[in-house]
């Protein structure tokens, strides 16, 4: 009897400590990994931005322009993008987001271990651009800069978290409003089903006086194909002539105020245009006549 | 060969920038490396033929530069390199040479490859320009380095030629005014637009052009054609204002010029990037795109002070009137490069 209780007592033990081994199994995917959380691969279709594809000509609200930051703006011609080495620019990798067109995100594995090597998005208008997530460091110094700069990511919980640096100079948004070759950028990633969310972070000790927050959605698009977009200069004539205008001799500096009725201080940009309180000091500049 | 080394070689040189050495390579591209750290930057072609460098850096890092090229040599001309084919299937019986009749596999060779040969040595100079950050280091470098000029002779009895030092002709004038040390001379001298080496070096062809009136009036860009690598000497430093020396001769003009001429020369690979390397005098390595960024900022600062200068502006009020501002975060301070654009300008 006593040996009947002792079996059944450990058989008990036994098929408890099986269940409570099986039980967090049970409510979770058929693999669990350490190195990621969420799978952002995919063809991708924006459907939500904060500011649109465009923008008017030094036009600047809500970026946290600096006194040099606002000249090199405000002294840039959009018709730099004329000239022959600029002409089949693409656009930068961190704002290319905001640029339309649609993306596409692959993964790269470890052939053996299959841990995620790396994404690679490719935007419509723009070479490929691998972000790593082997662990590998930013290159040094004297490495080069390119349009998309050099990424490296991580996942903190479901969220990707990209660190940028090694770009070349570009602009935020489709006028004369560039980020310098020494800005550093972070970009969280973020799912909610089939929307994707991108959120921007520059950080440009030259032309900021604050880092420039900035976000876009995605819906995951199933019936996309990214296609190829091809560039080619018309004419390969190297020149003098770069575009762009003398300080305070811009003939088209306030037309962007005037079209939206906005006081030139705030569509001038500035850390502090940035915040709730500023709409108080709003209420107390002029605003230029319209044309 | 080559073009695989570059590709293995990587990841080894990357890992000796981080070993805290004072010098940094970095492989450009097939068997063409830039040395940073140096004084100038030093562009290394590695080869069959021997090492062409172009520029020789500071006197006081040229034994530092010797054992950077050194090692660079020993690399390239190495038997073998790292491979991760493994099998005798990746290098069959003969295949490294009639003096290695056995393949990765045999012992022998593994001795081969624990003692390589070194490499090759200098035996070419380009100097970019007259200034001692390019040109400090000649005199040691070029004593390292050998120059064959059939005199077989005096080779018998141990006499060796140093490597051949190759400028536009008025860095001899300048470096012979200046009291350089006449081991930094060059000993050959071009004075014509353009001057090419007489035949494939390490595999392809390798063209200088002179940039009249740029940094100075004796600066060289050197285009290496195969490899498609333009080292543009002090034209091109990116990070930094243009130095334009002009008590030696440069102009704002020229300089731009010289930036046009690099541009002109190049070819990016995919929208402006990539393409043709390009190696500055000072600062990283660079594409098309960054040469043409960085000549919109000359063009930019020079409209900029010659309006200033048409309207009276004398070069202290120039300098007060701050007109670099939004180029100053990158490119540090401006006084120089402002008082010679001012002074260069009619």
């Amino acid at each position: 009897m006593r040996c009947a209780i002792r079996v059944a007592a450990v058989w008990t033990a036994c098929v408890a400590l099986i269940l409570g081994a099986a039980a967090p199994a049970l409510g979770q995917a058929a693999f669990v990994t350490s190195y990621q959380t969420t799978d952002f691969s995919g063809e991708w279709t924006e459907i939500a931005h904060e500011i649109g594809f465009t923008a008017d000509l030094y036009d600047y609200t809500g970026l946290p322009f600096n006194a040099a930051g606002r000249m090199r703006a405000d002294t840039g011609d959009i018709s730099d993008w004329s000239i022959p080495e600029f002409v089949c620019r693409p656009h930068p990798g961190i704002y290319n987001w905001y640029y339309g067109g649609g993306l596409r995100i692959t993964k790269e594995n470890d052939p053996i271990s299959r841990e995620l090597t790396a994404y690679h998005v490719q935007f419509f208008r723009a070479p490929d651009r691998p972000i790593y997530m082997d662990g590998r460091p930013h290159p040094p110094e004297w490495a080069p800069h390119t349009w998309a700069g050099f990424s490296t990511a991580k996942f903190d919980g479901n969220t990707l978290v990209i660190q940028t640096t090694h770009m070349k100079e570009s602009y935020i948004r489709a006028n004369t409003a560039v980020f310098s070759e020494k800005a550093k950028a972070t970009e969280f990633l973020t799912l909610d089903g089939d929307i994707m969310t991108v959120t921007t972070l520059l950080e440009d000790p030259v032309y900021m006086e604050e880092p420039h927050i900035q976000s876009i959605s995605y819906r995951r698009n199933v019936h996309q194909e990214l296609p190829y977009f091809p560039c080619t200069v018309g004419v390969e004539n190297v020149v003098e002539g770069f575009p762009h205008f003398l300080p305070g001799q811009n003939p088209y500096i306030n037309d962007a105020a005037k079209k939206q009725q906005l006081p030139i201080e705030a569509i001038k940009g500035g850390a502090a245009t940035m915040y709730p309180e500023y709409r108080e000091r709003l209420k107390t500049l002029p605003v230029p006549a319209a044309d | 060969m080559a073009g695989a080394f570059g590709s293995l070689a990587g990841p080894q040189i990357i890992h000796a920038q981080q070993s805290g050495a004072e010098l940094h390579v970095m492989p450009v591209r097939g068997n063409v490396f830039m040395i940073v750290g140096g004084g100038s930057n030093v562009t290394v072609s590695a080869g069959v033929d021997g090492m062409f460098l172009v520029d020789a850096g500071s006197s006081a890092m040229a034994n530092k530069l010797l054992d950077k090229i050194a090692e660079i040599g020993a690399m390239v001309s190495g038997a073998a390199p790292p491979t991760t084919c493994v099998g005798p299937s990746c290098y069959p019986a003969g295949s490294l040479g009639s003096f290695v009749p056995f393949g990765w596999t045999s012992p022998s060779y593994n001795a081969v490859v624990a003692s390589p040969k070194a490499g090759k040595p200098i035996r070419w100079i380009v100097q970019t320009s007259p200034d001692s950050d390019h040109t400090g280091g000649t005199p040691i470098l070029a004593a390292a380095g050998t120059t064959y000029n059939g005199g077989e002779a005096g080779r018998l009895l141990g006499q060796r030629t140093p490597a051949e030092i190759i400028a536009h002709e008025n860095v001899l004038k300048r470096l012979t005014m200046s009291k350089a040390p006449e081991l930094a001379w060059p000993t050959e001298t071009y004075y014509i637009p353009s001057h090419k080496m007489s035949q494939h070096i390490n595999g392809e062809g390798i063209q200088l052009f002179n940039t009249p009136a740029a940094i100075t009036d004796a600066d060289t860009i050197v285009q290496f054609r195969f490899s498609d690598v333009i080292s543009a000497g002090d034209l091109f430093t990116p990070g930094r204002y243009p130095a334009i020396n002009l008590a030696q001769g440069g102009t704002v003009a020229g300089l731009l010029a010289g930036l046009n001429k690099v541009i002109e020369l190049a070819f990016p690979e995919y929208r402006h990037q990539g393409g043709t390397m390009i190696v500055g005098g000072h600062g990283r390595l660079g594409d098309t795109a960054d040469v043409a960024i960085y000549r919109n900022m000359v063009e930019v600062v020079r409209d900029r002070i010659r309006d200033m200068k048409k309207r009276g502006l004398s070069l202290q009020q120039v300098r007060e009137a701050k007109p670099t501002l939004d180029f100053d975060g990158i490119y540090g301070s401006p006084d120089a490069f402002i008082a010679a654009v001012y002074q260069t300008l009619q």
